[in-house]
């Protein structure tokens, strides 16, 4: 029994220690397991280089594809030799909507301009946040700063090259930005007549370049912070900007040079928070939005919420008037396009390359359109873009590389690549267009199969409306279906009326059952006896036809014992007439009453059963036994009042 | 006085009198003939137009066709070939996608067989995408509202059969339950449960669906997107509606019949979305 029991009480405790560690460990391994697991992305990222004394940008940005991020306390602390600020932090959301179905990815950010008076080599954080409770940590970055005037690769080097967006929301060009010198605005741009709100010490203002534009239009939105106080900003939420496409044209936001307005009086220091491009995606009046911050000061407080005025720019498609064929409503810029086509020997069933390179500044259109060449069918493109920005323009370059297969013998003239923008320079159509020359095609043409060629045709590919079919030329007969209204009341007193029915029948059934229950319940009810006992008496009392004083009395006597089981509950038939006023006062009734009640009981019986009764008995009996049945009634009614008041 | 009239005068004036009336009946039918042009004789036209790819002559005698309230599916659909030719014509204008997708709709609503209607519509619906991505936009796919499901399933007339046979099943039961234990007490106790579910049911199937086909109709955008508002002009929670969208048109206790004539607006429902859109934006679909 001994060594029976220890490896039981051994493995009881195994197990609990297990269940413990299960219970414990399980959740937390998975929850760590579910935050690293890709809803919520960690990057940090820095420049390589810098230069001594300017500043760079260290940016920990967090991406989530599950709702806003609940991230709190950014922290970094800079090594030894370098000087950082305090975080700024912002918040950005966006909404895709695919196949009717919505996403929201959300994106923060915490950024320190850090500044190194001495070149060397530097490592840096690692920087943490709080995300959801749980402190997370990013990955320390090392960045090399060189002596000041050295220069850096790249023009301002790669202190303000943008983060890598791969990991987080993706911009919509995915590009570095060459440029981040935007044009400035004037002073007298900053200047205002008066704060908006009458705000004295700080307030946020977003400002424009233009307050109307086509759909696809560049429109460059800037937001600046006036302070007149020394103020820090915590945090920054971006504008929705819903109908709007955006590009960044800053690189560093919050870095730039501090300038200052005359306003109200006052001077207020001027800084830029943020600048982008902005599209237009749809005619109508579209709103920008706000963007948001919260601010800390030691005249203000801290965490204080500011919020910038919307801005509603007025957006329209260019004008239908003159419209070249096959614009795409969005095309909008100064553009040139150019081809290159290789190789221009090609045999039958061979394929071929067409290179096609839009360039320029603004919207860079989608696509293009191929020309129609029969013989040649071409493939979906393969498709590079190059985006950048100049001067606070945005453009670039959009590469369209197409395979045509060719099915047709002989020299084939390729035709031109169209492509009809809105110049908004010009406030005019233009159509860019490149000849593509001709290919020669060696071999016999290749008779179309319909199933095959159906598969990479342009028909296909660049116009589902190719495939329309013809217009009918007669009308064909037709009934109209008329679907007949179902009316509403009708209906609902059909759909009532059978359970209706069958609850009234039922009801009236249980009523009329009721009805007779009570009926024959008053039927046998004693005071039902007593009047009928009198009305009998009554009868008998005055009938001629040979009732006599025997049939009064005993209507009488029955009438009175009925009367007093009603009123005071003694069944008086079985009660010696002697013992009768007894029988009553023991149950309350007053001796009076039980002597009256005793007096006619006596004189009915003596109707009845003694021949030598005189007519003096018989007279007023029947009144006698009626009043004392109201006398009972009454001393019935004065004993209930009583029980009720006690 | 006889031989003061000139020789001939009788025949000079006869004629002249026969003239005026020839001249006179003629001009009244050819005017006649030309405003009573049947809609047979209107679609023929249309249909020649189309043929000679006079696309806006076509257009023009097939909205006439439509005004006139003259409903037929080959009428619409061949005004879905023809604002869709115009589309990819050298002359597009704005809404003629959304135009082409509606004549295409309505022809499918008129006659629901009609394979070539529903195809030529998957390629103007195909097209508008392709312009859409063109633009960066994303391809929004919604479909009915989930309601519309009850008209799919059955008639308002069959719902309403059936809720008669629940209120049957429900009385039945009633009358069932009073009688002795039994099989006819235990179908009663049944019976009784079944009926008044399927009275709750459909009941109020039997109601919506036919204020869905008798109240509501439907509509496609015919604007390059509409913004759903609300009743205050706000921009509700919903991505735009793309062109060639069909929207159900009418109702949710909009005064006049989903429609705000003064202020151009009627109330539309998307999918599971609903609001206010300008009423030049979308061509409601007759049936």
């Amino acid at each position: 029994m001994i060594g029976g029991r220890r490896p039981s009480a051994w493995a009881t405790a195994t197990l609990v220690v297990l269940m413990v560690l299960v219970g414990v460990a399980l959740p937390t391994w998975v929850g760590r397991a579910w935050a690293q697991a890709g809803t919520v992305q960690l990057s940090v990222s820095a420049p390589q280089r810098a230069e001594a004394g300017e500043p760079f940008v260290v940016e920990l940005r967090i991406v989530s594809d599950d709702g806003p991020v609940r991230a709190e306390n950014p922290s970094l602390t800079p090594p030894i030799g370098l000087a950082g600020s305090q975080p700024s932090v912002s918040f950005f959301t966006n909404s895709v909507s695919v196949n009717g179905r919505r996403s929201m990815q959300s994106e923060y950010r915490a950024r320190w301009t850090i500044k190194a008076q001495d070149p060397g080599t530097y490592k840096i954080g690692p920087p943490s946040v709080t995300v959801q409770g749980e402190r997370l940590r990013g990955n320390a970055v090392t960045v090399i700063v060189v002596p000041a005037g050295q220069g850096l690769p790249g023009g301002s080097g790669p202190s303000s090259r943008p983060p890598p967006a791969q990991q987080g929301l993706q911009w919509p060009f995915g590009t570095p930005m060459e440029d981040d010198e935007p044009a400035a605005l004037a002073s007298k741009d900053l200047g205002m007549a008066a704060p908006p709100g009458g705000k004295t010490n700080f307030f946020l203002r977003g400002i424009v370049d233009k307050t109307t534009a086509v759909v696809g239009e560049q429109v460059t939105l800037s937001f600046y912070v006036y302070h007149s106080v020394d103020i820090d900003m915590n945090e920054r939420t971006d504008p929705p900007l819903r109908d709007f496409l955006r590009i960044p044209l800053v690189r560093d936001p919050g870095t730039s040079t501090p300038r200052t307005a005359q306003i109200g009086g006052r001077l207020f220091t001027v800084r830029l928070l943020d600048r982008v491009a902005i599209f237009p995606l749809r005619a109508g009046k579209l709103s920008t939005g706000s963007i948001t911050g919260r601010f800390r000061g030691r005249r203000i407080g801290s965490r204080v919420l500011e919020e910038s005025e919307d801005i509603v720019i007025d957006v329209r498609e260019p004008p239908s008037l003159d419209r070249p064929p096959g614009y795409v409503v969005g095309d909008v810029g100064t553009f040139e396009i150019d081809a290159e086509v290789k190789p221009r020997d090609v045999k039958v069933g061979g394929t071929f390359a067409v290179t096609v390179r839009l360039k320029g500044e603004g919207n860079l259109p989608a696509a293009v359109r191929m020309p129609k060449i029969a013989g040649i069918d071409w493939f979906d493109p393969e498709k590079t873009l190059d985006q950048t920005t100049r001067g606070g323009r945005v453009g670039g370059s959009r590469t369209f590389r197409y395979l045509g297969k060719v099915v047709r013998g002989g020299y084939v003239e390729l035709g031109k690549v169209d492509l009809p923008v809105w110049d908004p320079t010009k406030k005019e159509y233009a159509t860019p267009s490149v000849d593509l020359g001709g290919i020669r095609v060696e071999g016999k043409s290749i008779t179309p199969d319909p199933a095959a060629s159906a598969s990479p045709s342009a028909a296909k590919a660049d116009d589902p409306l190719a495939k329309l079919p013809a217009p009918r030329t007669e009308l064909s007969s037709f009934t109209p279906a008329r679907a007949k209204r179902v009316p509403v009341l009708p209906l609902a007193l059909a759909l009532a009326s059978p359970p209706l029915l069958m609850v009234f029948v039922f009801g009236a059934g249980g009523a009329a059952r009721a009805a007779k229950r009570r009926a024959a319940a008053r039927r046998d009810a004693p005071t039902t006896r007593v009047k009928e006992a009198l009305d009998a008496a009554r009868a008998a009392e005055g009938a001629t036809d040979g009732a006599t004083d025997k049939d009064v009395a005993g209507a009488v006597e029955r009438a009175i014992y009925a009367s007093l089981e009603a009123h005071t509950g003694v069944r008086a038939r079985g009660v010696l007439l002697r013992d009768l006023r007894a029988e009553l006062a023991a149950v309350g009734v007053d001796d009076a009453v039980a002597e009256r009640a005793v007096g006619v009981l006596g004189d009915a019986e003596s109707l009845r059963f003694d021949p030598s009764a005189d007519a003096a008995k018989r007279a007023g009996l029947v009144d006698r036994a009626r009043d004392l049945d109201r006398a009972l009634a009454k001393e019935a009614a004065q004993a209930a009042r009583r029980g009720g008041e006690s | 006085m006889r031989g003061a009239i000139p020789a001939g005068w009788h025949q000079r004036f006869g004629l002249a009198i026969g003239r005026a009336l020839s001249l006179t009946l003629a001009l009244t039918f050819a005017g006649s003939a030309r405003a009573a042009d049947t809609d047979e004789e209107l679609f023929a036209r249309a249909a020649a137009a189309l043929e000679a790819e006079d696309v806006e002559s076509a257009i023009t005698a097939l909205e006439s066709l439509a005004d006139r309230g003259f409903v037929h599916p080959d009428a619409s659909f061949d005004r879905g070939i023809a604002y869709a030719r115009r589309a990819r014509g050298p002359r597009p204008q704005v809404g003629d996608l959304g135009r082409a997708a509606a004549g295409f709709e309505e022809a499918r609503l008129l006659r629901p067989d009609d394979a070539s209607a529903a195809a030529a519509l998957e390629q103007v619906r195909g097209e508008v995408s392709r312009r859409r991505s063109h633009r960066g936009k994303d391809e929004i796919a919604v479909g009915d509202p989930p309601d519309r499901l009850l008209v799919e399933l059955a008639t308002p007339r069959a719902w309403a059969a059936l809720a008669l046979a629940s209120s049957l099943v429900l009385s039945f039961g009633l009358w069932l339950r009073r009688r002795p234990p039994g099989p006819a007490r235990v179908t009663g106790v049944l019976a009784l449960p079944l009926g008044a579910l399927g009275l709750a049911l459909f009941a109020p199937a039997a109601w919506w669906s036919g204020v869905l086909v008798h109240d509501r109709g439907f509509g496609v955008v015919v604007a390059s997107e509409v913004l759903l508002t609300d009743d205050g002009g706000a921009r509700v929670d919903a991505p735009n509606v793309p062109e060639g969208a069909r929207v159900e048109v009418g109702g949710s206790g909009a005064e006049g019949g989903g429609e705000r004539g003064g202020e151009g607006r009627v109330r539309v429902r998307w999918g599971s979305y609903e609001g206010w859109a300008p009423t030049a934006s979308i061509r409601k679909l007759a049936r």
